[in-house]
């Protein structure tokens, strides 16, 4: 280990944050921002609360006037909105931010400048939907926004706040998950294989995937309806084709993975504290894990159980109740591995257990009620009725509310450096754990005798008085819980007692660092060859000690951990180990503070500004630039000192520059392109949808796409694929010629098919806002049209590298722009070859 | 110290336990009769199949509960051991061949439920259109349009076709059966039978804005030959009345604007409103908000916003003695 | 410990609180004067209101379900002079004006409600009380 004090002076402030209010905003460190996106999400759970409390002023005595409908409406909507877009999964993101690099051994998260961006998003993404207020035009459509209530028709502007603002905060939570899920495959401790990451690790692995396949869903619905509500375009109008249920099917594909992915953190919070204050390991890891993969895939298999009493056919529809209780299976096996993780072990009742006991009682009263909700004929009776609302309280509250602040009080120290508080955190369990009983035990009775939800009012004759007196004391006590507990979290923060850097002997990596960590994590990474690696080196005899597995491969992982100690010091790196068993693959470059995620995130914004304004052409112009920041963004290379990373790679033997799998970017595209893959599916089962439930299609005797010039137009694009794959051949033969040659005629091609595609849609006899069908027909083509125009860009900007700079096609960094560009053009041709085939053959086929 | 500390959290535990589940059984133990809404208080096959499931599954479920949580408690008690005793097995067999099997039989029994439920051909037709915050029942094979008000036979299985003119609602009589949404692109069924004749309360059930909460309606079961007068009286043809009252009664809603929006069957056809041919007899006015009285007419004519504001009627600035006559008449509209 | 106790005891004492606010509706304390002077029984006159439909045309202080806006206010009626502009304000005049509005004010928005002697009595004990 060389102790340089240069080496180690550089280093650490090749990682410190930039001082002032510009370093403030330029921070791209996944510590600084994760403790911002909590801190953020808190705030906004706090305003949420309050509106809770409003609201259950309101329902204490029948017959209130203390609020009138449409201002309880609006409360509820934005109470529901705030605490499941603005609080809950931000809320997951920012604690995953801040704990998962530092538990799998990592010095950052993969893409910092990503995570910026996504906060700003967020941040302002929840701005716009709360500036609805200052307009007097709050959305009152529920959090749920069925349409046609939500649509042009039924509903004011408040809903375009709340579309667009979501929108703004979905592009962050897919950000956030792309982010997560590449830094827990890429970016572990040397030594890390799968089967020793941490349960915590998992759960974030698993819902960052699960973020991927079901947020883009929700995007994409919301775009429609804001075609809808701004262009009269007609997927939600059944007066012209569209259909009611389609929202419904779209958003609930979203909505139910959505509650998993708050749930299974959550339970990561779980499986991480209980082994600590039980002392022990948890018991059957295997099975755990299984029961997490089940419910991350399960989940997508479950979302018409909020449709029972929609009229969809009974039978199909039960498959939903059998595919819910498996869930609950699932969730059921974790908290008797938890039980038997505890079992005898005497465990120390400090404030995280005690919020972990209390969890217990609230959550599995919940999951239990959740499996009565899911019955389908009882819930034909109970749907839409308080009794769904004391359920999905108890698993929200219970379920992840209690494990996110037994998580906060857990690593406060390793957070501040000071450890949280004793008495009034214990009272703040006390008043949190009566208060939620009394809150939503009555609740359930109330909605057994027919009490509805997102009523402002209940009359006497009900019955269900006393029951909403109880229910709104209650809701007191809790609220004042939860203000005791995040004042003393807050309190502790600044003038709770000095911590050390492993106060709770807890066994994972982030216990090994100081606290609060220093700005680069680890400055040695970790050999990790277990799944509580602070266990066995505290048994190995103190952490200055290396696990030796005393093998070639311990000792080769060794040698790359004490190669990279204190280094790159003159630039932020971090290494990529092998995704499956942890081996050290090579060195991934990281970039400084830049302003530049919150100028793109501004513009945007812009953008979103002059959308609801409804000055559109503006905020077409306006991304403008911010796809012009994009594109500057994209090609900032990473700054190396060339002397040390000379050094260090003879040293290392790992490359410093890297393409392809070993590449931290080459995975973000292909998250990006399961994004997009995702919205593309969704947009084809909207396509059929519409088709299935309409009785001629094309709707309304519109002719069906003429085939007279598609084909060749399509065939353009087609011969864009081809030109690539010729030029692809190219440079790995390493001929410049070839590569030159295949780009132009790929762009070229490309804005020919864009030029014809713009065309075909000018000659249509119809406009979107004729119907559905219009509608659906001209935003295939637009996606179509979206993605080869982005495709072609990202070509474009290859072949200006090409040209301009004089470099092998070895170099990491083309390839890297090479691979890319290839993955991003080859989906575009496929999704314009689908398009094609869906928009214009299947009509005839079919 | 730390013991005592746990030993008493977890006394304090169990009192609560305990008294939740008092608390919780007493609040449902009284609930018989009082209350309108209950779904533990059925008188129908509908509801009562999924009432008795209801007790099955709070039998079943409750005892998986009561079993985890003594796990639970068991674990923190149980004396010091290094390693835990419980492994894959215990797991295995808890958290998941126990619960299969409990799942299993509670789906089988679900199963059953739902197959009770479905409809037979022998069933009497009744069209419900959802409106915003009002419903209109059409009776197909009779001609009888009504509004907030379903008039059917006891002892006899109805079916509902269900449509909406707006947004999507939701029909629900919590004494009689599960619900059902009414949605705007197509029609929905639902099957319900009345086992004694009574006034049901029913409600839309799915957030439609504004004044949800006041949409609701009266559904009245009556032994089969009252039905039957009752069907036969509704659909009769309408004479102009005599009473002199009621006559300019009539001619007030001609020329007040209520034609516009009302019909009554042989005076006016507007198609906005609910329809008021039938509407004297109803038990409520304004969609099950308020009882169905000379005063509450009155005042729900003169200024329906102030009683469920929002909704599509304005207020209306009559003359009082108008006022009078006009309620007169409305009220023999039966 | 001491700590801990204390605070249960504050907590309690918000709770008691609390629900001794919330119960506090019921409390009959200021419907004695109202009773002796007309003779009727409030409880039953708060029944009678909501039967007739009164709450149709006016908001009545002490239920919340009244908020007619077709006449004037119901609240604090014993401060008024007059009964609808036309009676002076003593318990025998409302009683009259409620059971035939109309002999009183022949103009009078008001229907004839059909209401009897002791229905009107009531009615009457249950507007002049004091909240």
């Amino acid at each position: 280990m060389k102790a340089n004090g240069s080496i180690e002076e550089r280093f650490t402030r090749t990682w410190q944050s930039l001082p002032g209010i510009s370093g403030w905003i330029a921070e791209v460190n996944n510590r600084p921002l994760g403790l911002r996106y909590m801190v953020t999400a808190l705030a906004f759970f706090s305003v949420a609360v309050v509106m809770a409390l409003v609201m259950r002023i309101q329902l204490a005595v029948p017959d209130n006037t203390l609020l009138d409908p449409d201002t309880y409406n609006a409360i509820f909507t934005m109470h529901g909105s705030t605490m499941l877009y603005l609080f809950a999964v931000p809320f997951v993101e920012g604690l995953g931010l801040y704990l998962i690099p530092l538990m799998i051994g990592s010095r950052d998260v993969a893409f910092p400048r990503l995570t910026a961006f996504g906060y700003w998003m967020y941040l302002f993404g929840g701005l716009v939907i709360f500036s609805s207020f200052l307009f007097g035009e709050v959305p009152a459509a529920g959090w749920t926004a069925y349409t046609p209530l939500s649509g042009p028709q039924y509903s004011g502007s408040g809903v375009d706040f709340w579309l667009l603002g979501l929108g703004l905060v979905e592009i962050a939570g897919i950000t956030a998950a792309i982010e997560i899920v590449v830094t827990i495959l890429k970016l572990r401790a040397p030594g890390m294989a799968l089967q020793h990451m941490p349960l915590f690790a998992w759960t974030y692995l698993i819902s960052g995937f699960m973020i991927l396949f079901s947020f883009p869903v929700l995007l994409l619905a919301t775009l429609l309806l804001e075609l809808d509500r701004a262009f009269s375009f007609q997927f939600f109008n059944p007066a012209l084709g569209g259909s009611s249920l389609l929202w419904q099917h779209l958003f609930w594909w979203f909505g139910h993975p959505e509650v998993y992915i708050i749930f299974l953190p959550a339970t990561g919070v779980v499986s991480t504290i209980i082994p600590v204050f039980a002392r022990r390991r948890i018991v059957a890891y295997p099975l755990i894990l299984a029961a997490l993969l089940i419910v991350g895939f399960v989940s997508f298999g479950l979302w018409t159980h909020h449709m029972f009493t929609s009229g969809i056919p009974e039978l199909p529809m039960f498959f939903f109740t059998a595919a819910s209780f498996m869930i609950s299976l699932a969730a059921g096996v974790q908290i008797f591995a938890w039980i038997a993780t505890l079992w005898g072990s005497r465990p120390r009742f400090s404030v995280p257990m005690l919020y972990i006991l209390a969890f217990f009682f609230i959550f599995v009263n919940g999951g239990l009620t959740g499996v009565m909700v899911a019955t389908m004929p009882f819930d034909w009776q109970v749907h839409d009725t308080t009794f769904v609302v004391a359920h999905f309280h108890d698993v929200l509250i219970g379920g992840a509310v209690l494990p996110f602040l037994a998580g906060l009080h857990f690593w406060l120290p390793k957070i501040t450096g000071r450890m949280g508080g004793k008495t009034w955190d214990r009272v703040a369990i006390g008043l949190i754990f009566i208060g939620f009983n009394c809150t939503f035990m009555p609740l359930y009775a109330a909605g057994l005798f027919g009490l509805r939800r997102r009523v402002y009012s209940y009359p006497e004759e009900m019955g269900v008085g006393t029951l909403n007196l109880v229910s709104s004391m209650g809701a007191g006590v809790l609220a004042l819980g939860f203000a005791v507990a995040l004042l003393s979290l807050l309190w502790h923060a600044r003038w709770g007692r000095p911590a050390q850097s492993d106060p709770w002997q807890g066994g994972t990596l982030e216990w090994s660092v100081t606290s609060p960590p220093p700005p680069y994590g680890f400055r040695r990474p970790a050999v990790v060859a277990d799944r509580y690696p602070q266990w066995l080196r505290e048994t190995a005899g103190g952490p200055a000690t290396e696990p030796d597995g005393g093998d070639d491969y311990s000792k080769e992982l060794n040698r790359v951990a004490a190669v990279m100690d204190g280094r790159p010091a003159g630039w932020r790196a971090t290494l990529v180990t092998d995704g499956t068993n942890g081996r050290p693959q090579a060195v991934q470059s990281l970039p400084g503070p830049t302003l530049l995620p919150l100028w793109i995130a501004l513009v945007l914004l812009g953008a979103t500004i002059f959308f609801l304004g409804q000055r559109y052409l503006a905020a077409a112009a306006v991304t403008i630039p911010a796809l012009a920041l994009i594109a500057w963004w994209a090609t900032q290379n990473p700054v190396q000192d060339r002397q040390e990373a000379e050094e260090l790679t003879a040293r290392l033997k790992l490359p410093l520059l890297t393409s392809g799998r070993l590449s931290t970017g080459w995975w973000g595209t292909v998250g990006m392109l399961a994004v997009l893959t995702t919205v593309f599916g969704a947009l084809i089962y909207s396509y059929f949808y519409l088709r299935l439930y309409s009785d001629q299609w094309p709707q309304a005797d519109l002719p069906l796409p003429q085939l007279d010039f598609a084909p060749l137009i399509f065939a353009l694009l087609a011969g864009g694929g081809v030109a690539l794959a010729f030029s692809s051949r190219g440079w790995r033969r390493g001929s410049r010629p070839a590569v030159l040659f295949g780009l132009a005629a790929a762009i070229a091609l490309g804005l020919g098919f864009i030029a014809g595609l713009v065309w075909l849609l000018l000659v249509e006899p119809f406009l979107p806002s004729a119907n559905a069908y219009a509608s659906i027909f001209f935003t295939l083509h637009g996606f179509v049209l979206l993605v080869t125009l982005t495709g072609i860009s990202l070509l474009i900007g290859v072949l200006i590298r090409v040209i301009g700079k004089d470099e092998p096609f070895s170099a990491p960094r083309l390839m890297l722009w090479l691979q890319n560009s290839e993955m991003l053009w080859y989906f575009a041709v496929a999704a314009g070859l689908a398009g094609f085939t869906i928009t214009y053959l299947v009509p005839r086929l079919l | 110290m730390k013991d005592v500390t746990a030993v008493g959290g977890l006394s304090g535990f169990r009192v609560i336990i305990g008294a939740s589940l008092l608390t919780a059984g007493a609040l449902l133990a009284g609930c018989a009769g009082e209350r309108p809404r209950s779904i533990l208080d059925p008188v129908g096959p509908g509801a009562e199949q999924i009432a008795s499931l209801w007790w099955q599954m709070l039998l079943v479920y409750g005892s998986i509960f009561a079993a985890t949580m003594t796990l639970l408690v068991l674990a923190l008690l149980v004396r010091r051991r290094e390693k835990s005793p419980l492994g894959f097995r215990f797991v295995f067999t808890a958290g998941v061949v126990i619960p299969v099997l409990a799942l299993v039989s509670m789906l089988v029994v679900a199963l059953k439920v739902t197959g009770s439920l479905q409809g037979s051909s022998e069933a009497l037709r009744l069209e419900v259109i959802s409106h915003h915050w009002w419903f209109e029942v059409n009776y197909p094979d009779h001609e009888v349009t009504d509004a907030n008000e379903i008039h059917i036979p006891a002892g006899r299985q109805v079916r509902f076709e269900l449509t909406s003119a707006g947004v999507v609602h939701s029909f629900w009589v919590p004494r009689l059966g599960g619900k059902r949404d009414l949605l705007p692109e197509h029609y929905t069924e639902l099957h319900l039978q009345a086992d004694q004749p009574g006034v049901y309360h029913g409600t839309c059930t799915e957030y439609c804005a504004g004044t949800h909460a006041l949409m609701g309606f009266r559904l009245v079961a009556h032994e089969a030959e009252e039905f039957s007068r009752w069907l036969e009286r509704a659909a009769r043809p309408r004479t102009a009345p005599d009473d002199p009252r009621l006559k300019q009664g009539q001619k007030v809603f001609m020329t007040s604007g209520c034609a516009g929006c009302h019909t009554i069957r042989g005076v006016a056809r507007g198609r906005i409103g609910p329809d008021l041919t039938l509407v004297g007899a109803r038990q409520t006015l304004g969609a099950g908000t308020l009882e169905n009285t000379n005063g509450n007419l009155a005042g729900w004519i003169a200024n329906s916003q102030e009683i469920k504001p929002g909704n599509r009627m304005p207020r209306s600035f009559i003359e009082p003695q108008d006022l009078h006559a006009l309620v007169d008449y409305l009220r023999s509209l039966q | 410990m001491r700590r801990n106790s204390v605070l249960r005891g504050l907590i309690l004492l918000i709770l008691g609180g609390l629900a001794f606010f919330a119960l506090r509706y019921q409390w009959p304390g200021g419907r004695e004067p109202a009773v002796r002077m007309t003779g009727g029984d409030a409880d039953q006159g708060r029944q009678v209101l909501l039967a007739h439909g009164c709450s149709g045309c006016h908001v009545i202080a002490g239920i919340r379900r009244a908020t007619g806006r077709v006449g004037p206010k119901l609240e604090d009626i014993n401060q008024q002079i007059y009964l609808a502009g036309v009676l002076t304000n003593t318990p025998d005049n409302m009683e009259r004006w409620i059971m035939n509005p109309q002999e009183y004010s022949p103009e009078t928005a008001m229907p004839d409600l059909d209401v009897g002697e002791e229905d009107a009595r009531n009615i009457g004990a249950y507007l002049y009380r004091q909240p």
